[in-house]
């Protein structure tokens, strides 16, 4: 019969891949998303924590405790310890209450939205493509499916996306931003992001909206702001 | 209080609370109707063990004690998590011989009424009116059998 | 139609031999129930499985290879619809059916009859829902979780859904009917002497899960009758355009949602519960605290749903991200549990123990990522994410699919008769449990790194390519791990190599092992007497003291 022993040696290396597979968020490209990726970061260590003692136990029991061949004897029968059972339910609801404490502080942050200094974008999800209001100019940005939008944005400067849809609900999502906002017929969200490193981020549609969801790309290129106003005017000149 | 009363009193007491401050948390219609009813569920069951089963096991009266005390006790007979009096003597209900019937076709033709009757809703009356017909033959025969 | 008394315990008891079709149809012996779910979930198994392997097939390169967007769209949601519930909450209910009576000492259940209906309408749902792919416009195709407005009849026209809406309808109607069953049961059929809190933990959380399954079915029910109402009948429900809203199907949708996970995963907490102690020859640690966890986490279930909804902008983050957080406690309280019944014990490993074993792995890892979801600014980045199919992908493979291989390694000899082969459940188990986490583990990354769920395609971006190869490898491993298993109970019980079980192969505590195996028409002639939550290990062991265990 195969044998289950699982060594220090091959715990630890499990633990560290664990951790090197599930820890590793994207370089967050928006100040909000540092604030998440922070968290995520704060998270991972007391996941680990918590995985190497329950699963250390797991296999400590098992190794410890396997029965010996021709062991017949019952062990001691014992079934309770409460000061044991008080503890084990006291240290994961303090563990909890402080990941909900330290959450609550970066959504607040997150949710909190700009001062008057944004710059306003409408965004209308439709199947199965993306359009772009400029809010103050006008300017629009229709993207189809050969041809996924642009949105461009200037870095260091908030930017407030009105979001809504136009028939089923789909979803704003950029990965390197660490943030995704449902766009839902009939009401309008709020998303403000302050991109803080020039670039081009990929988007898409994280709300599956129907036949051609996995075709509703888009992409935001943050540039600086001279380059934007220079982008917004041409942009306004020459139309869509 | 047997303890199958207070654990669905205990199930409607927590969706009431719950639902409570959900209401004052969020104003949000449709999950505070959702948790009224769920609390509303409990407590209808509530009654109806209350109704039907009368404390076995008894709790003996026991009028002495502090107000505190006493409200500590009541609260302990409705919601406590172990009676303290009377586990040797608890029974369920069966006693005595218990009726099963044996093998039954009514089960599987009135399964199969239903279905047709609800597939009925996308193909059409041919096959709901049928179904239904055979729902309520089935049924009728199940109850009088 | 024959009305039997309960039968005196010298009366002749032979469990039937052979089954004849007119028997399995007019059946209301709780045992073949039980074994027909069982028996229609696994085939519900392999037929959603099939699906999720040809989806990994087109998955692992990017580019549309061989299917079309229409029809992967197709292959996730009745993926999803054939897994969450005909294959988990059929095998919940068929263990339970088994089971439930056996663990109580009862003949069968307090409604035969209606037990039989519940089989019939949850086979007639499976069977109708599914039957949407025999359609020209084939089978639903908006995800297992219907979101409107994508739901309405504009936006999915196929006849697919509407028979989608009528299966779960029907097989709603059933999972209800049966709870009403197992609480009746539970409350009135125990046998002399098992109080509450004699009951074996396992019948405790069939108790928990009917009220679940009592109080969140109907809200599912009401709002497939809502939209089927909007698809057929012109209704707005949830139109906006029209006033309604599309934000009221997630409510109702997730209020039973959430419960329903729950629903799928608290009776194999009940397996695990009851496998430990025997296999390390101790009674249960904390048994009442473990009584007092399960039905937190029940209460509990009803207050989070709205995690679900946190990218919405509609919902309150806080209320749900505490909520969501606070029923994190309860189970991991039960993880110490299990350890401590472990703690001192004398393990052995046998093919349930090892699926045990691989349960609390599985299900430490998804249970860790939880809390993840449960915190909002965490969840605004991975939700909707491939983050999120690995997470309960842990939970329910990890967890409710090991925790089933455990229950039928345990469970099967008692049912049958016969043994199943331990040198092929033990290659079994290590295959599922290499190949289970080469396919999800790999999830939680590719979640990161921003692909999100229920696309039929996905663009040439090298990591996410290399992620998904890694995938696909590892879904063959668990189809291979599957056959095996079936191979496993066609050689030993159909074939009859395996060894005969016997009354008690494993030296268990629960009432079940008392009698024969198969138990007869009936269940028992005797019953032992009944002190504590371990009444069958009470009698072989007269000189170990059960009022020990009754605090």
């Amino acid at each position: 019969m195969a044998s289950m022993r699982p060594s220090l040696h091959r715990t630890a290396t499990i633990v560290v891949g664990t951790v090197l597979l599930v820890g590793c968020t994207p370089q967050p490209a928006t100040v909000e998303a540092q604030d998440v990726s922070w968290l995520y970061g704060v998270f991972m260590v007391a996941a680990a924590v918590v995985f190497v003692i329950t699963a250390g136990l797991i296999g400590w029991s098992v190794v410890r405790y396997r029965a010996r061949e021709g062991d017949d004897a019952l062990p001691a029968q014992t079934n309770s310890n409460v000061a044991l059972e008080i503890v084990w339910w006291l240290l994961p609801t303090l563990l909890v209450a402080g990941l909900f404490v330290l959450s609550a502080g970066v959504m607040a942050r997150e949710d909190a939205g700009a001062n008057g200094s944004a710059l306003q974008i409408r965004v209308e999800g439709f199947q199965w493509q993306w359009r772009f209001v400029y809010a103050d100019s006008g300017v629009e940005v229709i993207g189809t499916l050969d041809h996924p939008p642009e949105m461009v944005v200037p870095v260091g400067r908030p930017v407030t996306l009105e979001l809504t849809s136009a028939d089923v609900i789909h979803s704003f999502y950029v990965p390197a931003f660490l943030v995704k906002r449902d766009t839902i017929p009939g009401q309008t969200n709020h998303l403000t992001i302050t991109v803080n490193e020039a670039g081009t981020y990929r988007g898409q549609c994280a709300e599956f909206c129907g036949l051609y969801h996995a075709g509703m790309l888009f992409s935001v290129r943050a540039v600086s702001a001279d380059e934007f106003d220079a982008w917004l005017a041409d942009a306004g000149a020459s139309g869509p | 209080m047997t303890e199958e009363g207070r654990f669905f009193l205990r199930t409607g007491l927590y969706a009431a609370v719950i639902g409570v401050v959900y209401w004052f948390v969020s104003y949000e219609v449709a999950g505070s109707v959702l948790l009224a009813a769920a609390a509303f569920a409990g407590f209808v069951v509530v009654g109806v063990l209350v109704i039907g089963m009368p404390d076995g096991a008894g709790m003996p009266a026991r009028p002495s004690g502090s107000p505190t005390r006493r409200a500590l006790r009541l609260v302990n007979r409705l919601l406590g998590f172990r009676q303290l009096h009377g586990l040797e003597d608890e029974q369920p209900f069966s006693t005595g011989t218990l009726r099963l019937p044996g093998a039954s076709s009514w089960p599987i033709v009135t399964a199969f009424g239903a279905t047709l009757a609800l597939t009925g809703i996308v193909y059409g009356p041919w096959l709901t009116i049928p179904g239904i017909v055979l729902v309520a033959v089935s049924v009728w025969g199940w109850v009088t059998s | 139609m024959s009305e039997q008394a309960l039968p005196r315990p010298d009366a002749h008891l032979q469990a039937s031999r052979g089954v004849g079709i007119l028997k399995v149809l007019t059946t209301t012996d709780h045992k073949l129930i039980g074994v027909l779910y069982l028996a229609t979930a696994f085939a519900f198994f392999l037929i959603a499985g099939l699906l999720s392997l040809v989806m990994r097939a087109e998955l692992t390169a990017p580019g549309l290879q061989f299917l079309d967007e229409a029809t992967y769209n197709q292959l996730f949601t009745m993926h999803g619809t054939g897994m969450v519930f005909f294959f988990g909450g059929g095998m919940i209910i068929g263990l339970s059916n088994y089971l439930l009576p056996l663990q109580i000492g009862a003949p069968d259940m307090a409604f035969p009859r209606l037990n039989a209906l519940t089989f019939w309408l949850f086979l007639a749902g499976g069977l109708v829902a599914f039957s949407g792919f025999a359609t020209a416009q084939g089978a639903a195709a908006f995800g297992w979780t219907g979101y409107a407005p994508l739901a309405e009849a504009t936006r999915s026209p196929e006849a697919g859904a509407n028979l989608w809406i009528i299966g779960l309808l029907l097989s709603g109607t059933a999972t209800i009917l049966g709870a009403v069953n197992f609480i009746a049961t539970i409350y009135t059929l125990r046998a002399p002497g098992m109080t509450m809190f004699r009951m074996p933990i396992l019948t405790w959380t069939i108790l928990v899960t009917s009220l679940l399954i009592l109080l969140s079915f109907p809200v599912l029910s009401a709002a497939l009758a809502m939209l089927l109402i909007d698809r057929t009948a012109g209704a707005h429900f949830f139109d906006p355009a029209a006033g309604g809203s599309a934000i009221l199907w997630q409510h109702l949708f997730w209020f039973f949602g959430h419960p329903e996970v729950y629903i799928l995963i608290l009776v194999p907490f009940g397996v695990v519960s009851e496998i430990i102690p025997v296999f390390s020859r101790k009674p249960l640690f904390g048994y009442h605290a473990l009584v007092f966890a399960t039905i937190l986490i029940g209460a509990l279930s009803f207050s989070v749903w709205a995690h679900h909804m946190f990218t919405t902008g509609v919902v309150s983050n806080l209320f749900f991200a505490i909520t969501s957080m606070a029923i994190a406690v309860p189970t991991g309280v039960k993880f110490f549990t299990w350890i401590a019944t472990m703690w001192r014990g004398k393990l052995r490993f046998d093919t349930p123990m090892l699926y045990v074993m691989g349960f609390l792995f599985m299900f430490l890892i998804g249970g860790i990522t939880g809390p993840f979801l449960a915190s909002p600014p965490i969840d605004y980045a991975v939700h909707d994410t491939y983050y999120v199919v690995a997470h309960f992908h842990y939970v329910l493979f990890g967890g409710t699919v090991f925790a089933v291989f455990a229950a039928f390694a345990f469970w099967l000899p008692k049912m049958t008769g016969r043994m199943l082969s331990e040198r092929l459940g033990k290659v079994q188990f290590w295959l599922l449990l290499i190949g289970m986490n080469l396919t999800f583990f790999p999830m939680h990354q590719l979640g990161l790194l921003g692909m999100p769920r229920r696309i039929a395609d996905y663009p040439p971006i090298d990591s996410w390519t290399l992620i998904n190869v890694i995938v696909s490898i590892g879904s063959v491993g668990i189809a291979l791990s599957v056959l095996l298993f079936a191979v496993n109970v066609v050689w030993s019980i159909a074939l009859r190599h395996g060894r005969e079980a016997g009354d008690d192969p494993w030296g268990g505590y629960s009432l079940e092992w008392w009698t024969t195996s198969p138990p007869p028409h009936h269940n028992f002639a005797s019953l032992p007497r009944v002190r504590s939550v371990r009444p069958v290990f009470d009698a072989r062991h007269p000189e170990i003291d059960p009022g020990a265990d009754d605090r």
